[in-house]
């Protein structure tokens, strides 16, 4: 892993990231489809279970990951010189402000929630 | 196939660029014509839905933090949670948001998973299986789509039973 570059190193993280959050839905899925008409003790007890809060909490991590990334790529594409002239640094910049807020605000958020 | 140069990724770009210029692929002054009015480019639906992957992942994101206060208020306490429930099933515009976010993160999910057999199995990488495959995907999404319009909305009965 050490010998291959940065943007390699993102490329896999992302889809290591991404096939986490699609297990993580289907296993939801799931459980709505087993579930026939949910009430509040099958809820609670689901997330009261502590395999479950490791799972959504790997969950929310992955999220956190994986659209810091992808929020990147897209930023990098469009929030360019090309479109938006001596400002983009500053369009740029805050996009990027505005993207960690929501991610940091998502993982403490579901952390307390969880936990 | 992306996995089989992972390892001599450095030196494989090296070589097609000494290729290119030994081969005088590049010109000194780079004059080919750029066109960025998508409106005027015949996208071919690869490539449309791999921008749509984008707008939705991005509306997901945005959206996320609605989804987080869900589900805090429904673990909250159990008046909280059938309160949320009741005004669910009575308020159309929560259920046709929760829906409109499902329907994008499930989009993005399965074009994802589109995108992921190209790279690890190399599926879907001329034009015609890219288009049949990315065309299979949107079927997938559309027809999930269907089942969870017709469950949120309890359209059961009115389609099935008469």
């Amino acid at each position: 892993m050490s010998k291959l570059g940065a943007g390699t190193k993102d490329f896999i993280i992302i889809r290591v990231c991404a096939v986490l959050i699609l297990i993580y839905s289907i296993y939801l899925a799931a459980f709505f489809i087993s579930t026939e008409g949910i009430n509040y003790k099958v809820w609670s007890s689901f997330f009261q279970n502590p395999i479950n809060k490791i799972l959504t909490s790997a969950f929310f991590l992955s999220f956190a990951i994986h659209t810091w990334r992808g929020t990147w790529a897209v930023a990098t594409d469009y929030l360019t010189p090309k479109f938006f002239g001596h400002f983009s640094k500053y369009v740029y910049l805050t996009f990027r402000l505005f993207v960690a807020a929501v991610i940091a605000l998502v993982l403490t958020w579901s952390f307390f929630i969880i936990w | 196939m992306v996995f089989d140069h992972l390892r001599n990724y450095n030196e494989c770009a090296l070589n097609a660029l000494t290729k290119a210029i030994s081969t005088r692929k590049v010109i000194e002054k780079d004059n080919r014509p750029v066109n960025l009015n998508l409106l005027t480019i015949n996208l071919p639906i690869i490539g449309l839905s791999s921008f749509l992957h984008r707008i939705s992942g991005l509306a997901v994101f945005i959206c996320f933090p609605l989804l987080v206060w869900l589900l805090s208020i429904s673990l909250e306490s159990e008046e909280r949670f059938s309160n949320l429930q009741n005004s669910f099933q009575e308020i159309t515009l929560f259920k046709l948001i929760i829906f409109l976010l499902f329907v994008g993160f499930t989009y993005h999910l399965l074009i994802g998973v589109k995108k992921l057999l190209g790279e690890v199995f190399g599926l879907g990488e001329t034009l015609k299986s890219g288009s049949l495959l990315t065309w299979l995907f949107l079927g997938l999404t559309l027809f999930i789509s269907l089942i969870v319009f017709v469950d949120i909305f309890n359209l059961r009965e009115v389609l099935f039973l008469r």
